[in-house]
């Protein structure tokens, strides 16, 4: 296996004028959590959307470097499998106004994915890795936007799985939730890095050095530091990192 | 002099609640006289059974089947043509000067008064296209009618969901069309059918360009080609000459009872619609 899910270089983005990213040489290990961390306007949901191209719904980006999804470069890849491949989890729980079930059997019909009769299994199968199987299995055709904010952003998770993704990318996920519902998005995540590549962006220093394994500063689009989260933490190179984490700004 | 601010203040409340009950109680006088005049005509045989002597007896059987076949088919033409286009308007195009164009078009079309309809049916499907007086050409005229309904409400509903939906189907990878055909268009449904509705209570009340286009014959329609009339045509031509006031309010009476009935329906579909899809 790969020893970096995702990798950049010399990876330079900017909307219109605006220098967004700055000569980012960036790695996500395999199997592991990710995090990136810095002040709002960094660029850290910029370079996370970088690796399923969310950005090309933007106008006027233009990406320059190169991005590679286990060793392929990315221009190489379809869009489709791309974003198979890498799927993404939003700040705030978007289930589709339909029932639990059709959010659940979205992707798998966007795929083509198995045969309807299959499908229940692959639901169930789905909301059990994210621990939703008991609370939902009766609730499968109630609309999925009467569920909880927690529950919402939990099945969107298990919207993600069923269309078996190599790597999620977590866009400040739990930014809408309470803590406690935060606890359990981030236990969720540790489940989870078993069998996926995680990469978070996140707000919460905390969280970050709670759950991840890497983590990433980032500021006014440069990639400042880059390396183990206990490293990080506890010893950072940079004395810019150091004043974010110590909270003299940000 | 000032004038005591609580005084005015239950001056204007009284006032509203006048024109509130005003609304109301036109509605109320205009359905209650139909009722009156209309109801004790009102049978199972009139409602089944066709008109005899230019309408002076019998019932109003084929001008009942008539309103169905023009609100069906005019709304079957209308809606994929209308929803089509407020697609097209709504995720198919940036903002700009073609698209400002089709908005003033569809805008200038909901304002024409129905009688200019009628008259370029006439000119256009009747004779030109030689349809004569038929469903077909009243179909035509109506669908070209209610588009403009059709189109700026679909809009409206089309614009009304959250862009962040489209994201995430995007982020599952689905295509745009997708995007548009499995999350879009579903989420836009109530708002849709609304325009929808709206249309079918305009085909069944207008007159002026069904005459033009459909005729008025009294027989039942049983082709694309055939003459026939509607209810509210039926009514028009009973009560204008002179033929019988009473067979007129008697239709009048079925006219309304169906508007009512419709709405109740569009209203079941809509809540339905809505409790599955937010």
């Amino acid at each position: 296996m790969d020893r970096f899910a995702l990798r950049t270089n010399k990876l330079n983005l900017y909307y219109g004028d605006f220098h967004a990213l700055k000569n980012v040489d960036f790695q996500v290990h395999s199997k592991a959590i990710t995090a990136l961390i810095g002040p709002s306007g960094c660029g850290k949901s910029t370079l996370l959307r970088c690796f399923n191209r969310m950005n090309d719904l933007l106008e006027e980006v233009r990406i320059e470097g190169e991005i590679y999804v286990h060793n392929e470069k990315l221009q190489d890849i379809d869009i489709i499998n791309l974003r198979k491949k890498v799927g993404m989890v939003f700040q705030r729980p978007n289930p589709f106004p339909f029932t639990v079930y059709e959010n659940m059997v979205y992707g798998l019909k966007v795929h083509g994915i198995g045969h309807r009769r299959g499908w229940r299994e692959i639901v169930d199968r789905c909301l059990h890795s994210v621990g939703l199987l008991d609370e939902l299995k009766d609730k499968l055709h109630t609309p999925a936007l009467d569920l909880s904010e927690e529950i919402k952003q939990r099945l969107c998770v298990a919207r993600l799985l069923t269309v078996e993704p190599e790597i999620i990318l977590l866009d400040e996920p739990c930014s809408a939730l309470d803590p406690i519902a935060t606890m359990r998005i981030e236990e969720l995540m540790i489940e989870l890095k078993e069998r996926y590549t995680i990469l978070i962006v996140t707000h919460n220093m905390q969280q970050a050095a709670r759950v991840s394994d890497y983590t990433g500063f980032m500021l006014l689009g440069d990639l400042v530091e880059f390396g183990e989260t206990s490293h990080i933490f506890t010893s950072p190179r940079d004395e810019r990192t150091e004043g974010y984490i110590t909270g003299r700004y940000g | 002099m000032r004038i005591n601010p609580r005084f005015i203040n239950r001056f204007v409340r009284m006032g509203l609640n006048v024109q509130a009950y005003f609304t109301v109680g036109i509605l109320i006088i205009i359905v209650a006289i139909i009722f009156f005049k209309g109801f004790p005509h009102v049978n199972f045989a009139f409602i089944f059974s066709f008109p005899e002597d230019m309408g002076r007896e019998g019932g109003i059987f084929p001008s009942i089947v008539g309103t169905i076949q023009l609100a069906l088919l005019s709304i079957l033409l209308a809606t994929p043509l209308g929803l089509g286009t407020a697609v097209f308007l709504t995720e198919y195009t940036k903002e700009s000067l073609f698209t400002k164009f089709i908005r003033f078009g569809v805008e200038s079309l909901a304002g024409i008064p129905s009688i200019l309809y009628g008259l370029f049916g006439f000119i256009f499907f009747v004779i030109k296209l030689k349809m004569g007086w038929s469903l077909l050409a009243g179909v035509l005229t109506m669908t070209i009618m209610i588009l403009p309904t059709i189109i700026r409400t679909s809009e409206e509903a089309i614009r009304a969901v959250p862009r962040q939906l489209r994201i995430v189907s995007y982020s599952l990878s689905a295509s745009k069309w997708e995007t548009i055909k499995k999350v879009v268009i579903p989420a836009a449904i109530p708002g849709i059918l609304t325009g929808i509705m709206l249309s079918i209570g305009r085909a069944v009340g207008e007159t002026a360009a069904i005459i033009f286009t459909m005729g008025s014959s009294l027989r039942l329609p049983l082709s694309l080609m055939d003459s026939g009339r509607t209810m509210a045509v039926h009514f028009y031509i009973l009560a204008r000459e002179g033929i019988s006031m009473e067979k007129a309010y008697g239709t009048a009476v079925v006219l309304v009872l169906s508007i009512l009935l419709i709405n109740i329906l569009a209203y079941y579909i809509m809540n339905k619609a809505i409790a599955r899809y937010s």
